[in-house]
């Protein structure tokens, strides 16, 4: 019953907005194209000058589009596989892409500094809030050679608001779905006067929800629960132009976001994750003597604790235990850039960071204390030199970095073990340090045979350092028992491909990319051949990560965006990625994944975005399909298709007052993931919005 | 000019009165808003003082038991673990291990003395903030050892679910076997079933008992275990005991000593001929059972000889 109301109520509001839209109503908003680009080459470059596979995401757009979450606006982008299976409710999400399966094969930056950690090679969507967004930049392909780590099947860079105005603002309350509820503050200011003075922002956001079931009939149970969601959200900015090309700015941001894992079986909040993170940005932008100079210097603190409770179906035993890791990452990136002559630019750069992991598992139900650190270290050097001849209708791009990395002082240790965790003394660890170091080139080539269409073909490297996790924490997976391996080596990926860009009058634009990529060293689980009583109800198989598969991988691209007027823009997109892995080496391993596909990579996706936007009025409507795929190595189950249909309609009165409805899987088509769990099915959001 | 340097003091003067009391108030309000550190009480555990229980140090003849009882009540957070730890010749071994999440219980266990001479038992609660406390009693051995007698079944045969001519389910009591139907009516004195599962997905010849977790699915229908009220349970162990040793048995010593603190488990999976497991019945008697033969169908019958204390 509350839900028609809540229905009635939403669908009535346009209403009364429609009757104040007629009595002035005015076209005059456009859909523009983004002429910046600066994640390809760590520059700004003119998109079309880029000889790669590139997409972006704009401000106008990230307003507009039906996402609740920064991650939900890259459905759009071709290639790209978004796992949120929880909807808002996803403790966290996946972004894979380009028949790569795991998040931790693509970088993503937020304002240039990389936030994936070193301990898990995934990041935090959650804390990155939409409205904080001015633009997204996606580069797909290997970028290794400028970027170094992660960077194997593409790179994204979230961009952030940046102030223009002398003081403006923007308030936003909403409600929705599950009793999902939150407000939103957004003030900046200027006071840059003939290129000089100081800008600053101020954010904050709240929500709160209670979530829903996310066990099926058939698993439903009476631990069974909702899973909640409470997030706060908060982040300064400030930054000092001291003239036209200089600028000094610092960011900070802080989130907490607790989610329900939709089990409850004593304690008050059942079992539950929750990811503190403080986040601190400094960059230095200048230009002296012709060299452009980027410094970044960046310092992540993430505190994740997770509160699992848990009965054993055969043996009704209890348990409970939380998990408080701290993962840190820190660093300096510095590049510098210079024309070196009229057509060509030359860019090298010195990274370097290190990543830690400070993690207990504390059981509260026995004694034991489990505890996993280390720590890796990163240093690279890279350049780049661009070149552009017969009048700039050619540029080429040749790029070579080196990067070493060492693992220290990683340990594993069990206090005052139970039977619950001494059969893990069994399986001692050499704790190592182990370095390794990585060369990553890459040569491209642009043709632009009209003005805004090209023709490109490239070839790249790309690596993925091992993570923390896999190198120092013995514990339960998914596929048995894993044990650290601290001897783990980097991953690698070789890409060529080849693309255009066709661009008619800028009101149909063609893009389209092939590419053909393989890769090296993939690490996959393997067993030693025993099994251990870890409590469950089966035994499970000791396995340890390793580097022991090549696979090959390739696909297509093709986006078609069709601007009709100034108002209506139609864009679809479709990917086709095949996977094959075409060795597999591992000495010990008892079987064999030559010849298997890539688990977690769909063969086909497809998305369609309608939109309009005008002065009173913007509304979008997006489609979604993803293929079945694989959901282990082993190609013995797969996951159901998944289509879904988004929307959201606002509406503005004066420029400042906005309502704004939004509905995520409209025809609420609701899918069981790969752990037998429902995703939420229709979503309603409503939001009122001030701006000024 | 004096008069602006008396106004200018006096403005600085109650300016500065005004930052020192603000300052003040939010120093007042930052101390009421911190929280109290957390106290680490641990939580209290005691033994009950009753007849029927012993509560202190005792000297006990192996083979005598004992009943100790704990009382356990938390003090800040919730008691999520309690263990029970016998240590004797510089060895502990854990008797009992438990997970929970409560503010109080109780529990009582039945403490068998061993053949060392001093054991240490110790009980200990932990709450959810990893607080412990311990309560512990010495059992030392008497000079004499009055060894108990035992009670000797030469032959059982106990046949699989689906035999129709010997029963599946065993007293140790009277040493009788029943049928799925008669057991029924018997619940209260069952305490073995015997089953056989096809490999691998269950244990091919099985001892086990109503109260184990996969016997219902063996014995349904309306006289099913599921449909039990009472459900023994029986618990065993795998030993390395000989059938020599086993048929040289004349007192519990041997039963007493081959049943472990730890380790055993509510079913015997995959008995074969010559075995000799040792088990602990539902009121703590415990006995050792040597397997004569096996004719592992789900139709087919095993033979056993027991010994159990009297």
């Amino acid at each position: 019953m509350n839900r028609i109301i809540y229905i009635i109520i939403v669908l009535s509001l346009p209403l009364f907005t429609f009757s104040q839209i007629n009595k002035d109503s005015k076209l005059s908003d456009t859909i523009t194209l983004e002429k910046v680009f600066i994640t390809a080459t760590r520059t700004e470059i003119n998109p079309i000058d880029i000889p790669a596979s590139i997409s972006i995401i704009n401000k106008e757009q990230i307003e507009s589009y039906p996402a609740l979450n920064g991650d939900d606006l890259l459905r759009m982008i071709p290639g790209l596989n978004v796992d949120r299976d929880y909807g808002i409710f996803s403790k966290n999400s996946g972004i894979t892409m380009r028949g790569l399966n795991s998040a931790q094969r693509t970088l993503v930056l937020l304002d240039g500094v990389p936030i994936n950690k070193t301990d898990g090679g995934s990041i935090d969507w959650n804390r990155i809030n939409p409205d904080n967004i001015d633009k997204i930049e996606i580069l797909r392909g290997a970028g290794s050679s400028v970027y170094g780590g992660s960077a194997m099947s593409g790179v994204i860079n979230i961009i952030t608001h940046k102030p223009i105005k002398d003081l403006s603002g923007k308030f936003k309350a909403f409600y929705g779905s599950d009793n999902t509820s939150g407000g939103s503050i957004f003030l900046d200011g200027s006071k840059v006067k003939d290129e000089k003075g100081m800008y600053w922002s101020v954010n904050g956001f709240y929500r709160k929800g209670d979530g829903y079931i996310v066990a099926p009939d058939s698993t439903y149970n009476s631990y069974s629960a909702k899973t909640y969601l409470k997030q706060y959200n908060t982040g300064a900015k400030i930054g000092y132009q001291f003239n036209r090309n200089n600028n000094l700015e610092l960011d900070y941001s802080y989130n907490d976001d607790k989610m329900g894992d939709g089990n409850k079986i004593i304690e008050e909040e059942g079992g539950y994750n929750r990811y503190i993170t403080n986040f601190v940005r400094a960059t230095y932008n200048g230009f002296t003597d012709g060299v452009k100079i980027l410094a970044n210097g960046f310092y992540q603190m993430e505190h994740y604790v997770r509160q699992n409770e848990t009965i054993k179906k055969n043996t009704g035993k209890y348990t409970l235990y939380n998990t408080d890791a701290f993962r840190r990452d820190f660093g300096m990136w510095l590049n510098a850039s210079k024309h070196i002559t009229p057509n060509q630019n030359l860019t090298i750069g010195l990274d370097i960071k290190q990543g830690n992991v400070d993690s207990q598992d504390n059981y509260k139900t026995s004694t034991d204390i489990l505890t996993n650190k280390g720590n890796m270290n990163f240093g690279a050097l890279f350049a780049e030199h661009e070149l552009s001849i017969f009048h700039d209708k050619i540029k080429i791009i040749s790029g070579l970095r080196f990067d070493i990395a060492q693992f220290r002082d990683g340990s594993f240790t069990i206090d005052e073990p139970t039977g619950l965790t001494d059969f893990m003394t069994n399986y001692p660890t050499a704790f190592t340090n182990n370095t390794w170091t990585s060369i990553s080139p890459k040569l491209a080539a642009l043709y632009q045979f009209k003005p805004n269409c090209k023709v490109y073909v490239s070839y790249a490297k790309g690596f993925r350092a091992p993570i923390l996790d896999d190198m120092c924490k013995n514990g339960n997976v998914t596929k048995g028992f894993k044990l650290a391996n601290p001897q783990l080596s980097p991953e690698n990926i070789n890409n060529i491909e080849a693309g255009y860009v066709f661009n008619y009058k800028d009101k149909i634009i063609i893009e389209n990319a092939f590419y053909y990529s393989i890769g090296n060293d993939f690490q996959y689980f393997v067993s030693n051949g025993d099994s251990v009583n870890t409590g469950g109800s089966t035994l499970k198989a000791v396995m340890k990560r390793e580097n022991v598969g090549d696979a090959r991988i390739y696909g297509t691209e093709v986006m078609i965006t069709a601007k009709l007027n100034t108002h209506i823009l139609l864009m679809a997109s479709y990917a086709y990625q095949q996977t094959k892995i075409i060795s597999y080496y591992s000495p010990s391993t008892d079987k064999n994944l030559t010849g298997k596909e890539i688990m977690g990579v769909p063969p086909h996706i497809f998305s369609a975005n309608a939109e309009y936007r005008s002065k009173y009025l913007s509304f979008v409507i997006t489609y979604n399909f993803r293929d079945k795929q694989w959901e282990d190595d082993d190609n013995i189950a797969f996951s159901q298709q998944r289509s879904t249909f988004d929307g959201r309609i606002s509406f503005v009165y004066h420029n400042k007052y906005y309502i704004s409805e939004l509905v995520q899987d409209i025809f609420n088509s609701r899918f069981i993931n790969s752990k037998g769990e429902l995703s939420p099915g229709r979503f309603l959001m409503t939001s009122l919005i001030y701006k000024f | 000019m004096g008069f602006f340097n008396t106004a200018e003091m006096h403005f600085t003067t109650n300016r500065r009165n005004e930052i020192v009391g603000v300052l003040t108030i939010l120093c007042i309000l930052i101390m009421l808003s911190c929280k109290k550190d957390n106290q680490e009480t641990p939580p209290q555990i005691e033994f009950i003082k009753q007849i029927g229980y012993i509560w202190s140090d005792t000297t006990l003849p192996i083979g005598a038991h004992v009943k100790v009882g704990i009382m356990a009540s938390k003090s800040n957070a919730n008691i999520t673990y309690f263990n029970i730890v016998m240590s004797a010749n510089g060895t502990s071994q854990i008797a009992i291990d438990s997970g929970m999440n409560t503010s109080s219980f109780t529990f009582n266990y039945t403490i068998y003395k061993g053949v060392s001479d001093v054991e240490t038992w110790t009980f200990m609660t932990m709450d959810k903030e990893r607080n412990k406390a311990t309560v512990s009693l010495t059992l030392k051995r008497s000079a004499v050892t009055n060894w108990g007698n035992v009670k000797s079944y030469n032959s059982v045969i106990l046949g699989a679910q689906n035999n129709t001519v010997n029963g599946s389910f065993l007293s140790l009591n009277s040493g009788n076997t029943f049928l799925l139907p008669q057991a029924f009516l018997n619940q209260d004195s069952i305490d073995i079933a015997y089953y056989y599962g096809a490999p691998p997905t269950y244990y091919s010849n099985t001892l086990s008992s109503p109260g184990e977790t996969q016997a219902p699915t063996f014995f349904t229908g309306a006289n099913g275990v599921n449909n039990w009220n009472t459900k023994n349970t029986t618990m065993y162990f795998m030993t390395t005991i000989t059938a020599t040793q086993f048929d040289q048995i004349t007192n519990d010593s041997l039963l007493i000593v081959s049943y472990p603190l730890t380790g055993s488990t509510k079913k015997s999976k995959f008995v074969t001929t010559g075995q000799v497991i040792s088990f602990k019945d539902q009121t703590g008697k415990l006995g050792l059972i040597k397997v004569i033969a096996v004719n592992g169908t789900d139709a087919g019958t095993t033979e056993l000889a027991i010994k159990i204390q009297e």
